[in-house]
């Protein structure tokens, strides 16, 4: 024992050390002690220590990557936005080929999906909705891609198409974040957060803006940025495109969407 | 134990551990580093009693102390070869002792098992640690008292206990044990005093 450091110790100190030397030496279990003894002599130590578990190789793998799965599916569960669901219609229309009548809303509901291609019979008409975030108004005779639903976190990309006809759109007090593409044979529109009417015919594509500011551009020339209360035809002949006032039809149409919306989505 | 653990055997100066009463001859441990089972059962006789004693000490327990016991003769079997038959042997194989009760202390299954131990129950067997007793009784209370010092052992921060063991117990000096805690002198000094405070204070508190 080492007395170099064993001056100068307070009451409490020599009382822990008189309590240490107190101690007596630990005795092993002599069945222990001839077991270890005999196991490190003959070499056998290894095989007494218990073995780690070892998983096969696929389960460590498997394990991961079935988690990674689970998890890249929720999140991409719930990041998809809402549905299209009809508001209000009346005639039939043909929804990726399935005739449906604008009058049994579940059975429209059934069918309709982000990027259902829908064709309204002339003398029809439907309002169609994406939860709080858009709103549209199809005329007889359109032929539309729905746009698909914005992802709620990331890629909030909305794009549709209309071959024909009209339809009005109007952005709702969840689109902001999100990005609605339009296309059309002339044109390619770009929204974030308006209310506009889009008439396709076979001689081109009008578009008609009640709010807001479009971003217009046409396969054959230019981009123009078209505010409310403004129009741009965009012809299919490649002529110049046209920018004007809206039209008055356009206006009364898109009023009576705007207040349909505001009664369905809210301001 | 990190191999630079099992390299400060042969990086050390030589030390003369207090607890060495015989000196390592070169002819033994040569034959250790050979594995040869002479050899190894001698260096297992001489050895054993301070490894389990001072992982007991360290640990407080009797299964814990047998498991970091086999797991140093594991690794001293493992190591064998490296020794070297110039230097004493003793102050790695404490090193590696320390370091296995370190891992086994701070693992949460050694945590568990010792939470429940409790020395507040029987408070009056304090009292009697130093009575020199020759009787039944007296006998008894010895025991438990020393089940009182251990457990006030086994309260110390880990950093003290080693130091409070490896002085007290196992009978090293203050250099000894910081090449075997790789502490400074000077730090080890003052980590020894305080734990000879924190101990006498818990023992005060328990006694009391």
């Amino acid at each position: 024992m080492n007395t170099e450091e064993n001056n100068h110790l307070s009451p409490s100190q020599q009382r822990a050390k008189d309590a240490l030397a107190g101690l007596d030496t630990p005795k092993a279990d002599p069945a222990f002690r001839a077991r270890l003894k005999q196991d490190f002599v003959d070499g056998e130590l290894q095989s007494r220590l218990p073995a780690a578990p070892l998983r096969p190789w696929y389960f460590r793998v498997a394990v991961p990557l079935a988690a990674a799965a689970v998890l890249v599916l929720m999140v991409g569960l719930l990041n998809r936005g809402p549905a299209w669901t009809l508001v209000e219609g009346e005639g039939n229309a043909t929804i990726d080929g399935v005739s449906v009548s604008l009058s049994d809303p579940d059975a429209v509901r059934a069918l309709l999906h982000g990027g259902s291609k829908v064709e309204i019979a002339e003398d029809s008409r439907a309002y169609f909705k994406q939860g709080g975030i858009v709103m549209a108004e199809l005329h007889g005779g359109t032929t539309v891609s729905l746009p698909n639903a914005p992802g709620r976190w990331f890629n909030p990309r909305m794009e549709g198409t209309i071959e024909a006809g009209s339809v009005g759109w109007i952005t709702g007090p969840r689109f902001p974040g999100s990005h609605l593409v339009l296309n059309t044979p002339e044109s390619i529109i770009e929204v974030t957060g308006t209310c506009f009417k889009l008439m396709c015919t076979p001689e081109g594509t009008c578009l008609c803006v009640l709010e807001g500011e479009v971003r217009a551009e046409c396969r054959k020339g230019n981009i123009d940025m078209v505010s409310g209360g403004h129009r741009k035809t965009m012809f299919s002949d490649g002529s110049k495109s046209d920018l004007g006032d809206i039209l008055e039809s356009s206006h009364t149409d898109l009023v009576g969407l705007a207040a349909m919306a505001e009664k369905e989505m809210g301001k | 134990m990190t191999p630079e653990a099992q390299d400060s055997h042969s990086k050390s100066a030589p030390v003369s551990a207090s607890t060495d009463e015989a000196r390592w001859s070169r002819e033994e441990l040569e034959g250790v580093r050979r594995r040869d089972p002479e050899a190894l059962e001698r260096f297992f006789e001489r050895i054993f009693d301070q490894i389990y004693g001072l992982a007991f000490r360290l640990l407080s327990d009797h299964p814990a102390a047998e498991d970091a016991t086999q797991e140093v003769f594991l690794k001293i079997h493992r190591a064998a070869h490296r020794i070297d038959p110039d230097r004493n042997p003793t102050p790695w194989v404490l090193t590696i002792t320390t370091n296995v009760c370190r891992d086994l202390f701070r693992s949460s299954g050694h945590k568990m098992s010792k939470a429940a131990v409790s020395i507040d129950e029987e408070p009056e067997w304090g009292a009697s640690l130093l009575r020199e007793t020759t009787t039944p009784e007296g006998e008894l209370l010895r025991k438990e008292s020393q089940k009182m010092v251990q457990e006030a052992i086994r309260r110390l921060p880990e950093a003290l206990r080693e130091v409070i063991v490896l002085h007290d117990y196992q009978g090293l000096g203050h250099q000894e044990i910081a090449e075997i805690v790789g502490a400074s002198y000077s730090a080890i000094r003052k980590r020894y005093s305080r734990a000879l405070s924190a101990l006498g204070e818990i023992l005060e508190d328990t006694w009391e």
